[in-house]
């Protein structure tokens, strides 16, 4: 018996081989490849033979780099506000659902579809919409008699144009997981708050939030994690602008690498500490849920 | 009574919020068929419908050879994705190593779903500059893998998870070999997780913005980074972005209409069960 247990264990072991080739050629080795050359000065623009072993000296730079941190800032913000919007939209829109008889899968379809279209046409979309002078949201608010908005001009608001476009993109994420979580609940556990007299915030809070909570948990985590890596939306939408009022971690790091400037060593420097910032922020957000759950 | 309107009210709210989420979809397929004139006002229509706009937009430079690439891309990334995917998932849920091992696997997988794209991407572009990789179809279908490998392993877990491991043990009491247990009885049952995590590859990869913005430039660029440089153009010419907009769509389009069972239960599992 223990033959053929070794056996199996060989044969799980040569399954693995073409992801683990895979992953080793095109992820971990480009990773240790880029975290060594994060220790060098590599500048394209200055010349591509000039490579300067710096140490530490790129990741000191970046501390008195503003720029960076304004782009951090901004896409924390977004983040944080783009999560609690989805959360609260998608909880709403998945509670609705559960309790509509019918319909439901029209209105499920029409909720879930923005999720499969790319970033790129939704913010190109959204780039229509808003367009100061001529967007249909702004003649909408003029016809019904509201001021129009610089909705990417005003450095104040722009971050939430931001965020509007991506709530409108990826609530349904949000609503499908907490349906899922709704659907997967006993019945009588509910029929039983309702026999016991108890309203329906109190059926909400005592009997489906506990249940909810695992559900809300990997929903806001994953959320989270695409949040931060924000791309697309920022450079199609705003372009970072005006003024750097909405300009991205994402797109800073990919501006001074790729995207123009080939700072190659000093941007890549960058990638990993902000790697480093989105896997301590999401483990934040992880023991915020965890804490929450322990009051009950 | 009470009941009664309760339930009018909650049919109200879903429909004012569905309205409010479809209507960009919708606001632009009408801007598609608009003259550029009509395409900034509320109010004015075009008619007769201007067709020729998606001619338009798809003899503009590079777009129709822009969407076969993608689409090459795409159907090949998948495929081998898949492939990989299903043997690791296979391997690392029901192949008899110890329990630390497959942990050691399943955080490593996870943890290259969360760190962001730039950390593979800036190293990639070097390392292709130098092997002559930048700019191909190849270099851009293996960095993709980076997405969409990690993504369809999780997933796959996820359903051979649910696969009872008795029906495999029955399998090799009837004397089924290791290799027809996978390919006659977890891979038939688990075809569901195969066309779920498939297609929400396919999405993954022909939606996808930075990874062609970086690694590749003319030869092998993808839809997205196209319709991009389409907004580049000093006048906009919305008629013709919404169209390419909506042409670009299509494949999500007939994914919905066929297969939008597996996409719900993909986008609700992908974050469930880690």
């Amino acid at each position: 018996m223990s033959h053929t247990v070794n056996r199996r264990k060989r044969l799980g072991y040569m399954y693995m081989i073409p992801s683990l080739v895979i992953l080793a050629v095109f992820v971990i080795y480009p990773v240790i490849y880029g975290a060594v050359t994060s220790l060098y000065d590599w500048d394209w623009v200055a010349g591509i033979d000039k490579k300067l072993f710096v140490g530490l000296g790129n990741y000191l730079q970046i501390f008195s780099d503003r720029l960076f941190w304004n782009a951090l800032k901004n896409t924390v913000i977004f983040a944080v506000l783009s999560l609690l919007a989805e959360f609260v939209l998608g909880l709403c829109c998945a509670m609705l659902l559960y309790k509509i008889k019918k319909g439901g899968v029209i209105f499920r379809t029409v909720l879930i579809f923005p999720l499969t279209i790319s970033d790129m046409v939704a913010a190109i979309m959204w780039r229509m919409m808003l367009d100061p002078a001529s967007g249909v949201v702004n003649q909408m608010l003029r016809s019904i008699g509201l001021k129009p908005v610089d909705w990417l001009g005003n450095a104040n608001i722009v971050i939430f144009t931001l965020v509007l476009v991506e709530v409108w993109w990826m609530t349904g994420n949000i609503t499908l997981i907490m349906l899922a979580g709704l659907q997967s609940m006993p019945i009588d556990q509910l029929e039983c708050g309702q026999i016991d007299g108890a309203n329906s915030w109190q059926r909400f809070r005592y009997l489906q939030w506990p249940h909810l909570r695992s559900f809300a948990e990997s929903a806001l985590s994953l959320r989270m994690i695409d949040l931060l890596r924000v791309f697309a939306i920022a450079w199609a939408v705003t372009q970072g602008g005006p003024n750097r009022a909405s300009e991205v971690s994402q797109q800073y790091i990919y501006t001074n690498g790729l995207g123009g400037y080939l700072d190659i060593g000093y941007s890549i420097a960058m990638a990993i500490l902000f790697s480093v910032f989105v896997v301590a922020i999401v483990a934040v957000i992880k023991r915020i849920i965890r804490i929450g759950g322990d009051n009950e | 009574m009470k009941k009664k309107r309760r339930n009018l009210i909650r049919y109200l709210l879903i429909s004012v919020i569905s309205l409010l989420f479809a209507f960009p979809v919708i606001w632009v397929f009408i801007t598609s068929f608009k003259k550029p004139i009509d395409a900034t006002s509320f109010f004015r229509f075009t008619i007769p419908p201007k067709f020729d706009n998606y001619l338009d937009a798809w003899l503009n430079s590079g777009f129709s050879k822009a969407f076969l690439n993608t689409m090459v891309i795409s159907v090949v990334t998948v495929a081998i994705s898949l492939f990989a995917g299903f043997l690791f998932a296979y391997a690392i849920m029901r192949s008899p190593i110890s329990s630390k091992v497959r942990k050691f696997f399943f955080n490593g997988v996870y943890s290259m779903r969360i760190i962001p794209e730039m950390v593979f991407l800036i190293p990639l572009f070097i390392l292709y500059q130098e092997t002559k990789m930048y700019d191909t179809i190849l270099g851009l279908i293996f960095a993709f893998q980076v997405l969409t490998l990690p993504y369809c392993i999780m997933l796959l877990c996820n359903f051979i998870r649910d696969i009872p491991p008795d029906l495999e043990w029955a399998a090799r009491l009837d004397g089924c070999s290791e290799g027809q247990v996978m390919s006659r009885v977890v891979l038939p049952l688990c075809m569901p997780g195969i066309v779920t995590s498939g297609i929400l590859a396919f999405i993954a990869v022909w939606t996808a913005l930075m990874f062609p913005l970086a690694l590749a430039y003319s030869k092998a660029t993808t839809v997205a980074v196209t319709i991009s440089i389409f907004k580049g153009y000093g006048s906009f010419n919305w008629p013709v972005m919404a169209a390419a907009s909506m042409i670009i769509t299509v494949p999500q389009i007939l994914l919905f209409a066929f297969c939008n069972k597996y996409l719900i239960s993909g986008y609700t599992m992908g974050a469930v069960k880690e």
